[in-house]
């Protein structure tokens, strides 16, 4: 029987994946790459390490379809891989960085940036060059701002934020109740917003004005 | 510096329960029942000082932008498949296998790097002054890169199983 919706269908493709079906699981991944990838890539703050992530995201999506309980939404379990698997992989630069005496890299990782650098594009020469260069301040910024948060407080900002979930669908994802989704938002909006401030420019006279 | 502490200290979390930030961050987001969003909406219509904070909280949310996430990787699904194809079948013995197996074989990976790290530092029988610069060496070495390697492992068992056992529920 064809699946009626997208939640359905992403259940009939799990199902197949577990029994072994390797197209089922590659349109499975067609499907959800992008969302994988896109959070992978607001916790890491690193284009290659998310896509590391999201392979191996996807690769214990395939080893665990067998044991998905229907009782949640496909959606819902993927990302809370995603973001187990991120947040592991931010406990382990945390380790690494504690360890590695000398290590000239910030983020323990030899030849990738720093936190709070983020790696972009080159900007086209063109007009709206003033744009582009403004985009990438308050791109560096926010990225400086969210690699300084708790971990905690990271999931839940970027699941809010970036991914659009609400605090209901953000427990559900992190297995904790909305009020502490809502506890961990407002005290990563208050270092948010200190950081923020922090990295804003300097106001010019008094029309200066603050990150907005 | 950044504060990145995971948790408030007690002083901090009784300011952080308390408070209207938590309220109008809510309002902000639409997470609000109807009832408390209409309270909130009048105290915002007398209050200015409030109004004001909550178009500050609006500024700094609306001020968190990042760059648009890359396309995935031409090909990048197939890939997936293809060495999820190589690993094995989907939910294979290895995710059957007990957690306390795999967290045995973890620990006994742990212990016998902590075990190798030991022998290393107490092998170092020549006492020359020559050779104090060697065993210094050594012991550097262990610090950098053999507690490295044993945190790595660290993580990539017992945090690896934690996180799965997570996941599984």
């Amino acid at each position: 029987m064809p699946a009626d919706s997208p939640a359905d269908l992403d259940l009939e493709l799990l199902r197949k994946t577990a029994a072994g079906d390797a197209a089922a699981f590659e349109e499975l991944v067609e499907r959800h790459q992008g969302r994988v990838l896109g959070v992978c890539e607001r916790m890491l703050g690193d284009r290659e390490d998310a896509r590391d992530a999201a392979q191996e995201v996807f690769l214990k999506v395939y080893r665990k379809a067998g044991r998905f309980r229907p009782r949640a939404r496909v959606t819902t379990w993927l990302y809370r891989i995603a973001v187990n698997h991120c947040l592991n992989q931010l406990r382990r630069r945390k380790v690494a960085r504690f360890f590695s005496l000398g290590d000239p890299s910030p983020d323990g990782v030899e030849g990738r940036e720093t936190p709070g650098v983020v790696r972009l594009d080159p900007v086209d020469p063109a007009p709206g060059l003033d744009v582009a260069l403004e985009a990438r301040r308050r791109w560096a910024a926010t990225r400086a701002a969210i690699d300084g948060l708790p971990s905690s407080q990271r999931a839940v900002v970027v699941l809010a934020k970036f991914e659009g979930l609400s605090y209901d669908e953000i427990a559900d994802v992190l297995g904790i109740t909305t009020g502490s989704v809502a506890s961990r938002l407002f005290r990563g909006m208050r270092r948010l917003e200190k950081a923020l401030g922090e990295a804003a420019p300097a106001p010019q006279g008094s029309g200066g004005s603050r990150v907005s | 510096m950044t504060d990145t502490r995971d948790t408030d200290t007690p002083a901090e979390a009784r300011r952080d329960s308390g408070g209207d930030d938590r309220a109008l961050l809510a309002y902000l987001h639409g997470e609000l029942d109807e009832a408390a969003a209409r309270a909130l909406g009048r105290r915002l219509g007398r209050e200015p000082a409030l109004a004001e904070r909550l178009r500050t909280l609006e500024g700094t949310w609306t001020a968190l932008e990042l760059p648009p996430v890359a396309p995935p990787p031409l090909g990048f699904a197939a890939r997936v498949a293809a060495r999820a194809a190589e690993g094995g079948a989907a939910g294979g013995a290895a995710a059957f296998r007990p957690a306390w197996v795999r967290l045995a074989g973890a620990a006994v990976l742990v212990t016998g790097i902590a075990a190798g790290a030991g022998l290393g530092l107490l092998a170092a029988p020549d006492r020359s002054p020559d050779a104090a610069t060697s065993t210094v060496t050594t012991v550097d070495d262990l610090t950098s890169t053999t507690v490295s390697t044993m945190a790595e492992a660290y993580w990539s068992t017992f945090g690896e199983e934690l996180a799965d056992a997570e996941e599984v529920r």
